[in-house]
């Protein structure tokens, strides 16, 4: 997966979850990414992209020492 | 059951664009005698007449002239704030969002089209028993009115303790079930603890106004100002319940697969500025997930945002427990404590003070 950069406009994709960050205004931690991926997968209804959603999300808690699927208030 | 409600005495309306429709309904209501007052094909016009004639069920199609079947609901609801009509749906559409609107809206049944005879009935039994619920307290309620109208004011004060009298509030009760009747898809059982808590709450405003009047008569100025502020509170437990209620709903439609969505709600909450509400919905949250730091270290926000820090500490003192390497966690526990974590703290089980 690779950064998407639009640096004139200010933001920049997330190279984990794809999240578009308004750079230097929005904070975007690993706890956020999670927090992103947890909300697609809680809305996604196709399995197939549910089970590719939990694999990043069970990498990001692997960083994060979780096993838990529910969000951080950030 | 059905033989003890005497339907023939209640004052019905229908509130239908649709004629076919309303044929049909009609129909089935006379077959259980139900005497139709009117037809309404406006919300609006059957807001006007149930602001002035007493009516005890209204049976609503989803077609209205002027506004859709869960803003009339909500309608229905504000209008009559302390005893609200029941509302039954009868709806062409079945789908999960639909129903979840209607609930949220308010509504005190739902039925879907095609539909027998005997489904209205059970159904309509079901709403006038859930609205017989609270008569008796209803009846103390007007023993106690007509006490204080005639100077009896410690008799009124006795009749209208014993309404408000329990240690919890059933209201909450209620409310929490119905929420989680939600989640588990039980809607008509989610219904009816709604109802309950909204009917329950109802009686608590006008029991607090009544004690407030009884003891302004006594001339007890302290706690008349007590007992309006505890209606004031009543009222506005009611618009909470009625907000979470619609919160949650979002939620459950927006978020299908949240293995917790008592967890999601309170973070809404917190955003919000909604702490104690917050607060309800991650107890809910650790009943579900007692293990999980996550929820502990949210909770630890909400109590940070109120202000409440000791309580805050004890929650990331779990949350780290379970976790020591949580680092947000870890850093609001020393922005906190001025010390850093170092794991000797103990977890703060449930039932030791944690306010859970």
């Amino acid at each position: 997966m690779s950064a998407t950069s639009t640096k004139s406009s200010g933001f920049q994709a997330c190279p984990f979850c794809d999240k578009m960050v308004e750079l230097d205004k929005e904070r975007h931690t690993l706890y956020d990414c999670r927090n992103f991926l947890l909300k697609q997968f809680y809305r996604e209804g196709s399995p197939a992209k549910r089970r590719k959603l939990e694999q990043k999300i069970d990498e990001v808690n692997a960083k994060l020492g979780t096993r838990s699927k529910n969000l951080v208030d950030t | 059951m059905s033989e003890n409600i005497a339907f023939h005495k209640l004052s019905v309306i229908v509130t239908t664009q649709n004629d076919a429709h309303y044929q049909e309904d009609l129909r089935h209501l006379n077959e259980i005698n139900l005497n139709v007052a009117h037809r309404f094909s406006s919300g609006n016009a059957a807001l006007d007449y149930i602001r002035f004639n007493p009516t005890h069920l209204i049976v609503t199609d989803i077609e209205l002239r002027d506004m859709n079947v869960q803003e009339f609901i909500k309608s229905v609801n504000q209008q009559h704030r302390t005893r609200p009509v029941p509302v039954v749906v009868v709806s062409d559409t079945s789908s999960e969002d639909f129903v979840l609107d209607s609930i949220s809206a308010g509504c005190s049944g739902f039925v879907v089209r095609p539909y027998t005879t005997e489904t209205l009935k059970n159904h309509l039994v079901e709403v006038v028993k859930l609205d017989q619920l609270v008569e008796i307290d209803e009846s103390v309620y007007e023993m106690a009115r007509e006490k204080i109208s005639q100077g009896e004011y410690d008799g009124a004060i006795a009749d209208l303790q014993e309404i408000v009298e329990n240690e919890e509030n059933e209201a909450d009760v209620y409310f929490q079930q119905g929420m989680q009747y939600l989640w588990e898809k039980k809607y008509g059982k989610a219904i009816v603890a709604f109802k309950k808590a909204l009917q329950i709450n109802g009686l608590y405003i006008k029991a607090y106004t009544g004690l407030a009047e009884a003891y302004k008569g006594k001339g007890d100025y302290e706690n008349y100002k007590h007992y309006l502020q505890m209606a004031a509170d009543e009222y506005a437990r009611l618009d909470e319940f009625e907000e979470v209620r619609s919160l949650f709903t979002e939620i459950l439609k927006c978020d299908p697969n949240a293995p917790n969505p008592y967890n999601t709600l309170g973070i809404n909450l917190r955003k919000q500025g909604k702490y104690e509400q917050a607060k309800e919905a991650y107890k809910q949250a650790l009943d579900l997930a007692p293990d999980d730091e996550n929820v502990h270290y949210n909770m630890a926000k909400s109590y940070y945002f109120a202000s409440e820090l000791d309580a805050a500490i004890r929650y990331l003192t779990n949350a780290l427990s379970i976790n020591a390497g949580f680092d947000e966690a870890r850093k609001l526990y020393e922005k906190l404590t001025g010390q850093e974590w170092t794991g000797s703290a103990a977890r703060d089980e449930p039932g030791q003070g944690s306010g859970r």
